[in-house]
């Protein structure tokens, strides 16, 4: 007789619960012995195994059943368990997801890592040039393929109305860097170089071609030059530039002649590089330092800033100036769940105490300890995977309502969704929670039987389990501090930049983009008139006051020009705004001194401008500067008006800028128009314009006040998600700390009572109790505002114009938390003041 | 007592040990032993489905521990009938006699002899 049994039925056995194991191993050891065939045996063991399988699992759904009848009692502390793990969870999910899409997921092109930007072609303006281009390929060891491409605005033709579209002209090497495959045809390779040869996206195929096959070899009409369909790229395809990546309804083939001397607009090139297999970043950017070096000696004119070269992989140059931002979200979102975790720890704990009879009571009818352990795991765990659920549902949405805010701010936002990361994640969230809740009352529970049994109705709360709630309450109001800290000042700095003043007046104006695309439009005085004609047309519309032409609005993309005060003197950069007659008028922009801009200043007339009192100050020191001149490219202008400072962004700070007239500045292809009316006339305003010229695509309208509006758009993003968080932060303390306090209350209830009998205030018994529940808030708001001030400046890139230490953000936030420690303790303080001497005394 | 009603009818399994145990007390092996032989092999138990079924029968007291504290020296717990799992075993029986004389009524047995 073998003293152990074999291998498999000890397996087996081990399946089987602990309790059954205990009674039924030798008999079943026996058994197996007796059996003949090594069938039998088999046999014998699965079914032992199966049993046991089936018994865990009768346990486990047991337990549950347990626990679900147990939280059901409890519904008040059920509902806030849930209701905060489901919050916590939502927004770990939301922000995980966003975090995958926008920093994790990597870009849709093959071997991604090996793409980066080579920014001195951006910063230099007349070094963008094609052949510069194909020296650098041509120079670099490191480089598989330099692909540059240049934005490409275009009028379709042929389609009905005249359509304004957004696309891009690509040198050869452009697709062989992004490594993408066409959908249909090829795409555009060497043998393009200056053709009219050209690829059209998946919309514009779908939507112009109705998707058919041989749209390969016919043509399309684009600013009235007829390209031919060679390919359509991949749905969904997309190009990199240095912030995002963006959609192109067509791309065209560079024209290598119109690039040369960047004389010509349309030659500005960003180029992406697609390094070579196995080269490292750093030696790629040793070897484009080398390159510059010898362009620089061959060609002395290039002169390019070497030290300032870089190369940033094109993952990091989209991701990374918001990484900052998700990383702080993500703190923040944890902070939540940690706060969530421990509100719920604590509730269990309290309840832990008060069923201390109950369990006493199943220990002493013969459950185990593991048992009851189990059963308080379970308890939690139902409640952890109730609260996820709920979380993970709520999280779908969240991410929803994060489009909402973040789609102005974030880039790749069109990636972002619930992904499996984030669903694994709150797998685990769920997995601490349960844990973290579970087991600290499993530990808290006493199991002296014969005492618990014994104590009256109050049983006693040891010291340890007392001073655990304790420190749960201080951490969950020190990390509510911290977000609620964080929320105001971001919050702060989004009022603040709302009360910036643009210096002009956006309400009733409406911006008009209108698009001379073409060569009907190619010539200057043509485009002069065709924009005269819109502009009398607009005017002529009811409601409408006055009508200006320009470059382009306030707070849309800038240009510049150099400037000095002095002949001979290094000119510096400075934005202008090319504007036509009424321009200050519609946009209310007050003339300090001198004249507007107006119909005297045609072509060809003497150069003037109108410089802001910015400039003025700063390179004349004094405001009264009409009649003097200043220099262009060593070209004398004459200022003859001063204008009031006025804002291209709320963020940014005032600088010194020229209006020039808008006779003077030829070049722009959009031109905006400035209408102030005080009817709605959007529409009638498109007719308008369309009515003027058939080969005129319908202008795009936008309110200028919902231009400026979105210059805050990302403070304001930021303001409301923090501000939500901290909500949440705040409700999940308030709740934690109302338990605690209720639970204190309760168990004193006799305490009251005598106090009463013997003549105590109703309002002494409050002040203690609220009292009590201020001492352990103070040390969470002393040790929240040192996490603040410690982490502060982690927040600084978030903040305009607000110090990280900002007193008054502090002073109110702890303001908050004391008036919130009152509210939560206030109402089990009343309860307690209603005490009846006579019922506590009975309270047993 | 309770009504027994409520918990039929029975799984074969948990009949066929109660018919075993119906002659008196016996082990585990015996019980499994006893219900082959008695339905010609037709029902066989597995050994983890025999002692999972005794196991929830002790608990729910149809049946009960001989001699809880020693067992013998082999290892075996004898179990025995007590009067609620009797009481289960007859309402099990009298609900199957009558669906017998059902059975015979409806003409699908011959008529007792």
């Amino acid at each position: 007789m073998r003293d152990r049994a074999p291998f498999g039925l000890r397996l087996a056995l081990w399946l089987c619960p602990p309790e059954f194991r205990a009674l039924y191993s030798a008999e079943i050891a026996r058994e197996l012995r007796e059996k003949s065939s090594a069938a039998a045996r088999t046999g014998c063991v699965l079914s032992v195994a199966v049993a046991g399988l089936a018994m865990r699992a009768e346990n486990v759904l047991r337990d549950v059943a347990l626990a679900v009848r147990a939280l059901a009692r409890g519904k008040l502390f059920t509902a806030i368990a849930i209701l905060a793990i489901a919050v916590a969870i939502a927004s770990n999910v939301a922000v995980v997801s966003v975090i995958e899409g926008v920093l994790l997921r990597p870009l849709p092109y093959p071997h991604a890592d090996r793409l980066v930007f080579a920014s001195p072609l951006r910063t230099s303006p007349t070094e963008y040039s094609y052949p510069r281009i194909r020296e650098i390929q041509a120079r670099s060891r490191t480089f598989a393929h330099v692909g540059a491409l240049v934005s490409q605005p275009a009028t379709l033709f042929g389609h009905g109305r005249p359509v304004a579209l957004y696309g891009i002209s690509v040198t050869e090497d452009f697709f062989p860097a992004l490594g993408v495959a066409p959908q249909l045809g090829r795409l555009l390779d060497a043998h393009d170089r200056g053709s009219t040869n050209a690829v059209i996206s998946d919309q514009v195929w779908r939507r112009y071609y109705g998707a058919a096959p041989d749209a390969l070899g016919r043509t399309i009409r684009l600013d009235e030059r007829s390209f031919t369909i060679v390919g359509v790229l991949a749905p969904g395809f997309r190009f990199a530039e240095p912030d995002g990546l963006y959609e192109t309804a067509y791309v065209l083939p560079a024209d290598p002649r119109a690039a040369i001397n960047g004389s010509n607009v349309a030659a500005s090139y960003d180029a992406i590089v697609r390094l070579a297999g196995g080269v490292s970043l750093a030696a790629a950017r040793a070897d484009f330092q080398r390159v510059l070096e010898e362009i620089n000696r061959n060609d002395p004119s290039a002169a390019y800033d070497r030290p300032a070269a870089t190369l940033t992989p094109v993952a990091e140059s989209i991701a990374g100036p918001v990484r900052p931002l998700l990383m702080l979200l993500y703190f923040a979102v944890c902070i939540v769940f940690v706060i969530a975790v421990a509100n719920v720890a604590n509730i269990a704990l309290v309840r832990a105490v008060t069923r201390a009879r109950e369990l006493a009571l199943r220990t002493a009818l013969g459950a185990t300890r593991g048992r009851i352990a189990a059963q308080l795991v379970t308890e939690s765990a139902v409640l952890a995977l109730a609260g996820g659920a709920l979380g993970t549902v709520a999280g779908v949405w969240a991410v929803h309502a994060f489009a909402f805010a973040g789609a102005q701010m974030l880039p790749r936002w069109e990636n972002v969704g619930l992904s499996t990361t984030a669903l694994l994640y709150a797998l685990l969230l769920v997995a601490v929670a349960t844990l973290v809740t579970g087991v600290l009352p499993a530990l808290a529970i006493r199991h002296d039987l014969a005492g618990v049994l014994k104590a009256s109705g109050n049983t006693d709360d040891g010291r340890s389990n007392k001073r655990a709630r304790s420190v749960l309450v201080i951490t969950e109001v020190a990390l509510a501090m911290a977000v609620v800290i964080s929320a105001g000042l971001v919050l702060r700095s989004f009022v603040g930049l709302t009360n910036v003043d643009p210096g002009f007046d956006a309400r009733g104006v409406l911006a008009l983009n209108v698009n001379l695309a073409g060569p009907r439009f190619d010539d200057f005085a043509t485009q002069l008139r065709v924009l005269n004609r819109v502009a009398n047309g607009l005017r002529a519309l009811p409601g409408v006051s006055a009508v200006a032409i320009a470059g382009h609005l306030p707070f849309s993309n800038d240009s510049s020009t150099r400037i000095s005060a002095t002949s001979g003197v290094k000119e510096e950069v400075v934005p202008i705004n090319a504007v036509g007659a009424d321009f200050f008028r519609a946009l209310r922009i007050p003339l300090l001194r001198g004249r507007a801009l107006d119909e005297r200043d045609r072509v060809g007339s003497p150069a003037v401008a109108v410089v802001n009192a910015a400039l003025a100050r700063k390179y004349f020191g004094t405001l009264d500067v009409a009649g003097k001149r200043m220099y262009s490219g060593g070209r004398a202008i004459t200022i003859v008006g001063v204008a009031g400072n006025t804002r291209n962004s709320l963020t940014q700070q005032v600088r010194p800028r020229v209006f020039l007239p808008i006779a003077h500045v030829p070049g722009y292809r959009v031109y905006q128009l400035a209408v102030r009316t005080e009817a709605p006339v959007s529409r009638s305003a498109i007719e308008t314009a369309s009515a003027v010229d058939p080969a005129l695509p319908p202008p795009t309208v936008r309110r200028l006040s919902d231009a400026v509006a979105s210059s805050a758009s990302r403070s304001r993003a930021v303001a409301l998600l923090f501000g939500a968080l901290a909500l949440v932060a705040l409700l999940l303390s308030i709740s934690g700390i109302y338990a605690v306090t209720a639970y204190s209350v309760e168990r004193r209830t006799r305490e009251f009572g005598i106090r009463k009998a013997v003549g105590a205030r109703a309002r002494d018994v409050v002040a203690q109790v609220v009292g009590a529940a201020l001492v352990q808030s103070a040390a969470g708001i002393a040790l929240g505002l040192a996490l603040s001030a410690a982490f502060g400046t982690a927040l600084s890139s978030l903040l305009y114009d607000v110090s990280p230490l900002d007193p008054a953000t502090f002073g109110a936030a702890v303001a908050l938390l004391i008036a919130c420690t009152i509210a939560a303790a206030a109402t089990p303080s009343v309860r307690a003041m209603r005490v009846q001497p006579a019922i506590a005394l009975r309270y047993e | 007592m309770r009504d027994p009603s409520t918990l039929l009818p029975l799984m074969p399994s948990a009949f066929h040990i109660l018919l075993a145990l119906a002659e008196g007390e016996s082990h585990g092996y015996a019980i499994a032993r006893e219900v082959e032989q008695s339905t010609g092999g037709a029902m066989r138990l597995g050994t983890g489905t025999l002692y999972r079924q005794l196991k929830q029968m002790a608990t729910d007291g149809w049946i009960a521990d001989t001699r809880s504290d020693d067992d013998d020296a082999l290892g075996r717990r004898y179990y025995r009938l007590t009067p609620w799992g009797r009481r289960i075993a007859q309402a099990e029986a009298e609900r199957l006699e009558s669906l017998v004389r059902l059975a015979r009524a409806r003409k699908l047995l011959p008529a007792r002899a």
